[in-house]
């Protein structure tokens, strides 16, 4: 499990890649990805290679979310696989998140 | 008989590790070492003793393989030898042999007659204060 | 110069050979350890009962007692601890090597001794030792700890018993299955009565394990009993919890939860479910169940304004259940990493025949796909059954009853603002409560407010038919209507006057409900024949069965509703 990060070249977004499970023992490097931004408006959550949600990784989503101004927040999560996009479904994350379409 | 008995090196190095007590170890290696040979003599000469008998033939080997210990620690390689030999017809390793074992052991005699001239020499040059 | 070793050890020699035992006691304490020495089996074991050396140096060939056997009653006496045993030996075939270490020997060194070996091989057993020694006493803590654990886990649900006790579980139309660490895994399993005979559900999964889930299930159960138990419906019940949850728990944590409200008088159920697997409504006349889905956010999320407090209203009448399930169930993996499904779940569902042992299908199901159960597995079905066969409890009072109000009237009126989002109805019941005569039909009371109430708001401020409501269908679309009439209304009213009066030795509540609808012809809907399969007019009939006196003015406007008591003894 590992967590990279990007800001793009404007400095107006911040992408987080998850690759693996994205479970409780991602806590510290979720966090250190996105602690110390307050340049970008908006927030990528690209969750192509990771193969597995668990409500730690919701409870997670929602720290960042905070972070990120809640309800005034940008986060997007994308490239969601079929099996994180049914779990994204069930708690209705996308009324939080912009969840991208399938490519 | 051989030629070098004793071997100087463990000499020396007993010597390096005993530090004042060198001179006990040996007398004390001397007088066990006298108990236990007239231990084995004194089995051969019981009248009791066969090499049909087991029992007879375990303890030699037990005496013997104690024997042989003792002697190498003190670097008495040769005497430790012939031990192992002793230690091998009484335990059944080699075929049991009546007349081999008698000469192993007046030959165990004699090689520890050596061995002792030297440690008598070894006691004499440590009271002179070497 | 030979290599120090960094601790003192206790070391035991055990030779028989006098010269020997000299020799490797004079090595042993130039290494800086402190030597025991023995001169046969026997008393090595003896004197390593007494004196415990950390480490022991054991001539095979020993009389009394060979190495051997003194090893092993040595290796005994050590227990869970690491001794080494050093075997010193002469002995040179493979056979007798591999004796020594059979016999609890962890390594050999030959005769004559050779220090360094000695040495290097003491320090190497020393590290093995520590090493055990460490792992022992983490053990030991790990163990305590854990001790500490338990019993403040048996606190907090000695805790949570207190307040879940008020519940209905045990009532006969439910069955359910929960793991005893159901509080520990987060799984909260609520069931209450209303006053007015509804009952209320709520099947819950905080995330997280042990005591933070456990916590947050105590403020939530104190919400759903207390305001069940005030007569409040499930949507203030869900603003409620969702706010309480919201400001106490920390952002990353939040309960997935569905909730029913089941009215058996109405034959209908309203459901929400935010964040747990599809719950399914099963119907008893063999059409195929419909599920619940979660279309909400789980509680504790979203803030008081954006919380979603809809429901979905669905007809329950004989026959039909209710089947609720946590995701423990569908999200229990089998051999090779495949989820057990929702897919196998419904297969579970359509091919059971008898439904009081579905809950011990799904098991078995379960069981066979996986075979290792799970502890957060959480399943509740609730079955329709006839009002009179079940009952609320008794409500207990706590005050002196001296104080009781006998002689007063009071009047109030919600305008449509207030009609959109405010329930009077608990309020008005607490207030009613205050006259003691009064308490023993609070049951009864709090049936005929809500239908007044409803009747005025939905048939005459809304102006909905309730003749929509004849099948599955129209019931779907007449509740859609409220919601939306509701959300849109600008004008009308309801009025409630209260006027109690002494009479004798008890007295005489009055009760009149006033909207600003359209009226209704209310002779005719009183002489239709209380058929059994229709939904709608089962109401009126209900108020004039529950209470002393019931009429409607000529324009069916306003209705009117007496209830009287004698003395109290």
């Amino acid at each position: 499990m590992s967590v990279t990060s990007e800001r793009s070249a404007d400095g107006q977004q911040l992408t987080i890649t998850i690759s693996g499970r994205f479970d409780f023992s991602t806590h510290q490097d979720f966090r250190g990805a996105y602690e110390k931004e307050t340049q970008a408006k908006r927030i990528v959550v690209d969750l192509k290679d990771t193969s597995y949600l668990d409500s730690s990784a919701l409870g997670m989503l929602l720290l960042l979310r905070d972070h990120a101004g809640g309800d005034k927040s940008d986060v997007q999560l994308t490239n969601c696989n079929n099996d994180v996009r049914k779990i994204l479904e069930i708690s209705n994350f996308s009324k939080l998140f912009n969840i991208a379409k399938p490519a | 008989m051989s030629n070098n008995p004793v071997d100087y090196n463990v000499l020396s190095t007993l010597r390096e590790v005993m530090e004042t007590e060198y001179p006990l170890l040996v007398e004390v290696f001397m007088d066990d070492s006298v108990t236990r040979i007239n231990e084995m003599v004194q089995l051969l000469d019981n009248p009791s003793f066969s090499t049909s008998s087991a029992a007879s033939l375990e303890n030699l080997g037990l005496m013997a393989h104690s024997f042989k210990g003792s002697t190498g620690n003190m670097g008495a390689t040769h005497l430790s030898e012939l031990c192992l030999q002793l230690e091998e017809q009484g335990r059944g390793i080699v075929a049991t042999d009546e007349a081999r074992i008698r000469l192993l052991v007046s030959q165990i005699e004699a090689e520890f007659t050596a061995v002792r001239d030297i440690f008598e020499r070894e006691l004499q040059l440590c009271h002179a204060g070497h | 110069m030979l290599p120090s070793t960094p601790d003192r050890l206790t070391v035991l020699i055990a030779d028989d050979n006098v010269s020997d035992r000299m020799l490797l006691s004079a090595i042993v304490s130039r290494q800086g350890h402190d030597v025991l020495t023995a001169s046969n089996g026997a008393e090595a074991v003896s004197l390593f009962e007494r004196r415990r050396p950390q480490l022991v140096l054991m001539d095979a060939m020993m009389p009394v007692m060979d190495g051997f056997e003194a090893a092993r009653q040595i290796k005994a006496l050590a227990g869970d601890a690491l001794v080494p045993i050093i075997f010193l030996t002469s002995l040179t075939e493979g056979e007798d090597l591999a004796r020594c270490l059979d016999a609890g020997g962890d390594d050999f060194v030959a005769k004559p001794y050779n220090q360094l070996v000695l040495a290097a091989k003491i320090n190497a057993m020393n590290r093995l030792r520590v090493l055990q020694e460490t792992v022992l006493h983490q053990r030991d803590l790990i163990t305590r700890h854990h001790k500490y654990l338990l019993n403040e886990q048996r606190v907090a649900k000695a805790l949570f018993d207190q307040i879940a006790h008020s519940g209905c579980l045990s009532s006969t139309n439910i069955r359910y299955l929960q793991s005893p660490y159901a509080l520990f895994n987060g799984d909260l399993l609520l069931a209450a009565w209303s006053p007015s005979g509804n009952m209320h559900l709520l099947l819950g999964d905080f995330t997280g394990h042990g005591l933070p889930a456990a916590v947050g299930a105590m403020p939530l159960a104190e919400v759903f009993y207390g305001m069940t138990a005030k007569g409040y419906g499930l949507r203030e019940t869900l603003r409620e919890m969702n706010a309480k949850l919201k400001r106490i728990l920390p952002v990353d944590m939040f309960c997935c939860a569905a909730l029913l409200s089941l009215n058996f008088k109405q034959q209908l159920v309203e459901v929400w479910n935010g964040g747990l697997p599809d719950g399914y409504l099963l119907h008893g006349d063999g059409r195929p169940h419909t599920p619940l889905i979660s279309s909400n956010v789980p509680l504790g999320v979203l803030s008081a304004g954006s919380f979603d407090d809809n429901t979905q209203v669905y007809p329950f009448g004989p026959g039909d259940r209710v089947f609720l399930l946590s995701d423990g169930v569908v999200d229990s993996t089998g051999q090779d990493g495949e989820l057990f499904g929702a897919r196998r779940l419904q297969n579970v569902l359509v091919s059971n025949r008898n439904p009081a042992l579905l809950i011990e299908e799904v098991q078995w199901a379960l069981a066979r796909f996986n075979g290792q159960a799970r502890d957060d597995v959480s399943m509740v079905e609730v079955a329709f059954t006839e009002p009179d066969l079940l009952g609320p409890p008794s409500v207990i009072y706590t005050d002196s009853g001296d104080c009781s109000p006998l002689d007063w009237s009071a009047s109030f009126e919600y305008r449509a603002v207030t009609l959109k989002r405010f329930n009077p109805l608990p309020y008005l019941l607490q207030l009613l409560q205050e006259v003691h005569g009064l308490r023993s039909q609070s049951g009864e009371l709090y049936i005929v407010l809500s239908e007044l109430y409803s009747n005025a708001l939905e048939h005459g401020v809304l102006g909905l038919d309730s003749a929509l409501k004849r099948d599955a269908e129209g019931f779907g679309l007449y509740y859609q209507q409220r919601g939306e009439r509701l959300d849109t209304l600008e004008d009308g009213f309801i009025r409630i006057d209260f006027n109690i009066v002494p009479a004798g030795d008890g007295g005489r509540l009055t009760v009149r409900v006033q909207d600003s609808g359209a009226g209704f012809d209310s002779d005719r809907v009183l002489a239709m024949p209380p058929a059994t399969n229709q939904l709608s007019g089962r109401g009126l009939s209900l108020v004039r069965q529950l209470s002393d006196r019931c009429q409607w003015s000529d324009d069916g406007r306003t209705a009117s509703v007496e209830f009287a008591w004698e003395g109290l003894a």
